[in-house]
């Protein structure tokens, strides 16, 4: 037994002494933030070991480590720059005061170049799909929705977006860095009407108004940059019904979550609806559309993606025209098609993008002498790279060559009054080639000046037109300011080029000499976010134009003319306590040109000075939404004509205009109404039924004039949506 | 003999508590779950803040270890929920990103890969719960991985757990709500009782099912049934935070406002 109590105790001492056997080092102390304020939860520790403490409230912290000679001491807490310092020669006790650095605030939300309204949050004010989808008279078209934010004025019911100012050209679309000129249907002299860019391949848009980023060249005014959709995770299917259009989509699983594809086919047919509300006897041949979107995505690696974006379009109307010295029919057809191959990968740090894209365009314009076919063709390659070289810097960079080759043959009227078929004409055989090679970087750092809340983006981009010998370089930065966790201020500025219509380098009627057109964007930002779901938008903005083309009797077009848009733009998002969602947005422009065929320096035709946009949807159950689209306008500025002298060789009155934009029409007023039911049929196909009644108020908005034949007298045209017109459709999801 | 047979019977104890004091990782990873458990039921940030820098300590010997990137990731997506509940957004998207790059870390590692995707489907249900407007891309990431979770192993009552919250908060004209969430939670609840008991893998979740099973009751205005499912629950785990002070006392109230109207 004595012998058991040796051996015990022998043993329990020499545990013990196992213990004790290392030095034993006690460390203390405290930790502290910048401001010197004590932070809790703190964890400090023997790197390599258990031995740690967690800092309380007053930041102070104390453990025992058995560590000996060197050891290295981390500090870490969620929100702060980790902390790690080597002690060496340590022997019984360790006292130190660690300071946190706050980390820098993660640049997506620091700050975001120009205006930007976007389906990721970090971009800036959100517009979702879903806002695309239920924008009530929105017929879940991108454009005709976007055309609701505010910076984007009212010019028209055409899908074309007029921004802050700027002519239709000088906003670029692109669907996976691809660029698309001409993104719409039933596109005449008057614009495009719809997207035919299916809503449902949208995955994130993103969409600016001015000032924006260097990666985006060659445009003047905004850019809309659409991502697709991803590989399906999982087999659906939707059948959709309206009284204007019949879709078909499909989102299918090839191989596992590796390879997938998703199909959109949508039929559109307007007699049914023409002919419920009265419009029939407008049409020759009622505007009918179709299109065909596909996405094969292969997911070749945990980080790569290979994404191949195919889209097939077209559609044709016949329109009845009246002019002063024509009646006749209008008939346009136009197509769409458009390969893009997208690689997507991650290497480490860096991320990359490459597209290589095909665009074709074709129109076909008939009216009275006018016979004009359009060919657009646009093959692009384009690589886009990101590395985020810390917390505070991340670096992009790029570069594009674009070959756009753009064709006009056919018949135009020699002048522009006398479009009758017997007309003058002359006749067009131009072929416009151009290769362009852009190339920019830009540089993102937060924590400016060591101040935690101040963010910079500054980049810099150049083009150059080979075959013009035409070159720019701009450069482009913002500063943001984080008041606080709601606030954010912003201030940008920038340099921006872009040739001018192509059909004014035409050697028949145009200079092959122009050069590109430069704008330069100050804008001023607020942004307050109230609650979770509410946000409101201020900005003030000054674009200036210069280089704008002007008509000259020497050479056609010069760059002599020059221009201005000021403005104020404001939206409100979010959700009432009542449920109530939507938007409300005000813009107020005041904008001035000379160039074209003005006469002199005076409003251009987008001046659009006040405009009002409100949007709401409320739930009444969980089963039924309503919702309004609310619009006012100022009158669009027009040309009157106020005589009217008769040519007696050509047996026409030729019209006499008074000062340019010296007019406006009515002010425009639409509102429009959704009402949604979403149900399930047997448990498990989702069906969405609506009714849409678009200008329910059957408000006579002004399209414009059409003239007696001496202009004596004038007759008011309908616009698009001139008269009320209802829309019933529905959807199966399986 | 008897002698012999103490002294090697002490001998061997000396040696034991020699290698538990010398390899003291797995009783630190007990530790850590079973401080996760504790936080849950006690709603606290402390706790795991805890759990979080003990992991934070395994993995600085080990950054491969799965159990510790687990309950990193797990802590994490517990702070997140309770940086939510108190209005602390931007703590909780830097909670998010560290939950789901620890996740992440363990889609590779055949034992985790359930229960990997299954956290990571719950992480993205909570940045859903967010921001609504990214509902139609948050929802297909979240039913693709709770479709590999449940491709990686069947029996995970977690992928039904998440399944059903998800499925609860889904509107019904989406094909969610309550009524389609209870056959779900229940199919989980059924699952938790065949699982088998756990030193370290995450066995979470069994008393948060029937915690949603009895708010889809009560949200189907079944109130005496979610009634006794809460009551059921405190049985089990008296100090049930959210029961005992949330749930249980605002049903007691409406029922009470019910019977007085009646």
């Amino acid at each position: 037994m004595k012998l058991i109590l040796i051996i015990t105790t022998v043993s329990l001492l020499l545990t013990v002494s196992g213990i004790n056997a290392k030095d034993k080092i006690s460390v203390s102390g405290r930790v502290l933030n910048e401001g010197k304020k004590p932070l809790a939860f703190v964890n400090v520790f023997v790197e390599g070991t258990f031995d740690g403490a967690m800092s309380n409230v007053k930041g102070e912290f104390s453990f025992v480590t058995h560590s000996t000679g060197t050891f290295i001491i981390t500090a870490s807490m969620i929100g702060y720059e980790k902390y790690r310092k080597e002690f060496r020669n340590i022997t019984s006790q360790l006292q130190i005061e660690i300071v946190l650095i706050e980390e820098a605030i993660e640049l997506e939300s620091a700050i975001v170049m120009g205006s930007s309204y976007s389906s990721e949050k970090a971009k800036g004010l959100v517009v979702s799909q879903v806002d695309v989808y239920t924008t009530p008279g929105g017929a879940a078209d991108v454009f005709q929705s976007i055309k609701a934010l505010p910076g984007i004025t009212q010019v028209s019911e055409s899908a074309e977006l007029y921004v802050r100012g700027g002519d239709p050209i000088e906003t670029v679309t692109f669907v996976d860095q691809a660029s698309i000129y001409h993104p719409f249907t039933y596109e005449s002299s008057y614009g495009g009407l719809f997207s035919n860019l299916n809503t449902a391949i949208i995955k994130n848009l993103y969409f600016t108004s001015g000032g924006f980023s260097a990666m985006y060249g060659n445009v003047l005014s905004g850019v809309l940059d659409i991502e697709t959709i991803d590989g399906p995770i999982s087999s659906s299917y939707n059948v959709g019904i309206s009284m204007a259009a019949f879709s078909l989509s499909g989102r299918i699983p090839i191989y596992n979550d590796k390879l997938g594809m998703n199909v959109f086919a949508n039929q559109s047919y307007t007699r049914p609806i023409m002919w419920l509300n009265g419009d029939l006897d407008q049409f020759t041949s009622t505007p009918t559309s179709r299109d065909l979107t596909a996405s094969f995505v292969s997911k070749y690696s945990q980080t790569g993606t290979v994404k191949l974006v195919t889209l097939f379009a077209e559609d044709r109307q016949g329109a009845k025209v009246e002019r002063a010295e024509y009646t006749g029919a209008f008939e346009g057809n136009s197509g769409n098609t458009l390969f893009n191959l997208q690689q997507k990968d991650v290497f480490g740090k860096l991320f990359i993008k490459n597209s290589l894209s095909y665009n074709r365009h074709t129109n076909e314009w008939n009216l009275g002498i006018l016979d004009l076919d359009i060919n657009d063709n646009v093959l692009k390659f384009r690589s886009d790279a990101e590395i985020r070289l810390s917390k505070k810097y991340k670096l992009f960079g790029g570069f594009v060559i674009e070959n756009r080759e753009e064709t006009y043959k056919g018949l135009i009227p020699a002048e522009d009054f006398d479009i009758r078929p017997e007309a003058g004409f002359d006749k067009l055989d131009v072929s416009i080639n151009r290769l362009r090679y852009g190339a920019y970087v830009e540089l993102e750092v937060a924590n400016i000046f060591g101040m935690n809340k101040l963010s910079l983006i500054s980049g810099i981009r150049s083009d150059y037109f080979t075959d013009l010998d035409i070159n720019w370089v701009d450069p482009r930065f913002a500063i943001g300011y984080k008041l606080s966790e709601k606030a954010n201020f912003k201030f940008g500025f920038g340099l921006f080029h872009q040739l001018p219509d192509s059909r004014l380098y035409s050697e028949l009627d145009g200079n092959p000499d122009l050069k590109a057109i430069k704008a330069s964007h100050y804008i001023l930002s607020y942004d307050l976010q109230i609650g979770e779901r509410n946000n409101i938008r201020m900005e003030l903005y000054h674009k200036k134009y210069k280089d704008l083309p002007l008509e000259d009797d020497q050479v056609n077009y010069s760059n002599k003319g020059y221009g201005f848009a000021n403005g104020f733009d404001l939206i409100i998002k979010g959700t009432l306590p009542n449920g109530i969602s939507g938007w409300l947005s005000y813009g107020f422009i005041n904008t001035k040109r000379k160039w074209m065929d003005y006469d002199s320096f005076t409003r251009s035709d987008f001046d659009i000075t006040h405009q009002l946009s409100l949007i709401t949807k409320y739930n009444l159950s969980s089963m039924w939404q309503v919702g309004i689209n609310y619009k006012i306008a100022s009158g669009r500025p027009h040309t009157p004509v106020v005589g009217a002298n008769y040519i007696e060789q050509l047996s026409i009155y030729e019209p006499i205009e008074g000062r340019t934009n010296s007019a406006r029409y009515q002010t425009y007023q639409r509102l429009d109404f959704r009402l949604t039911h979403f149900n399930q049929l047997f448990g498990k196909y989702n069906t969405i039924v609506y009714m849409e009644a678009l200008n329910i108020l059957n408000i006579k908005n002004l399209f414009g004039y059409t003239y007696s034949e001496d202009y004596s007298s004038r007759r008011k045209v309908k616009s698009y949506f001139g008269r009320r017109t209802i829309v019933i459709g529905m959807s199966i999801s399986i | 003999m008897k002698t012999i047979f103490n002294i090697t019977f002490v001998l061997l104890l000396t040696f034991l508590s020699c290698i538990a004091k010398d390899n003291p990782k797995s009783g630190t990873l007990v530790k850590i779950k079973q401080l996760t458990e504790e936080g849950y039921f006690e709603w606290s940030h402390e706790i795991f803040m805890k759990a979080s820098a003990l992991c934070q300590r395994v993995l600085s010997m080990d950054e491969n270890d799965p159990y510790a990137n687990y309950y990193l990731s797990y802590s994490s997506y517990r702070l997140m929920n309770i940086a939510m509940t108190e209005g602390k957004k931007e703590e909780m998207q830097k909670y998010a990103g560290l939950a789901k790059g620890h996740a992440a870390a363990l889609y590779e590692v055949d034992k985790f890969k359930s229960e990997a995707h299954t956290l990571m489907a719950a992480i993205i249900m909570m940045e859903l719960a967010l921001d609504h407007s990214q509902g139609m891309v948050l929802s297909q990431k979240i039913h693709g991985h709770l479709g590999k979770a449940e491709a990686a192993d069947k029996s995970n009552p977690r992928v039904n757990l998440v399944r059903g919250v998800m499925m609860f908060n889904t509107p019904e004209q989406f094909g969610g709500g309550a009524n389609s969430s209870i056959g779900i939670l229940k199919t989980a609840d059924a699952q938790f009782s065949k699982q088998p008991d756990s030193e370290l893998m995450p066995t979470w979740g069994k008393v948060e099912t029937k915690t949603w099973i009895g708010l889809a009751q009560q949200k189907l205005s079944k109130f005496e049934e979610a009634k006794e499912t809460f009551e059921s629950i405190l049985e089990i785990k008296p100090d049930y935070d959210w029961i005992k002070h949330d749930l249980l006392p605002a049903l007691e109230k409406k029922i009470s406002q019910i019977n007085n109207q009646g």
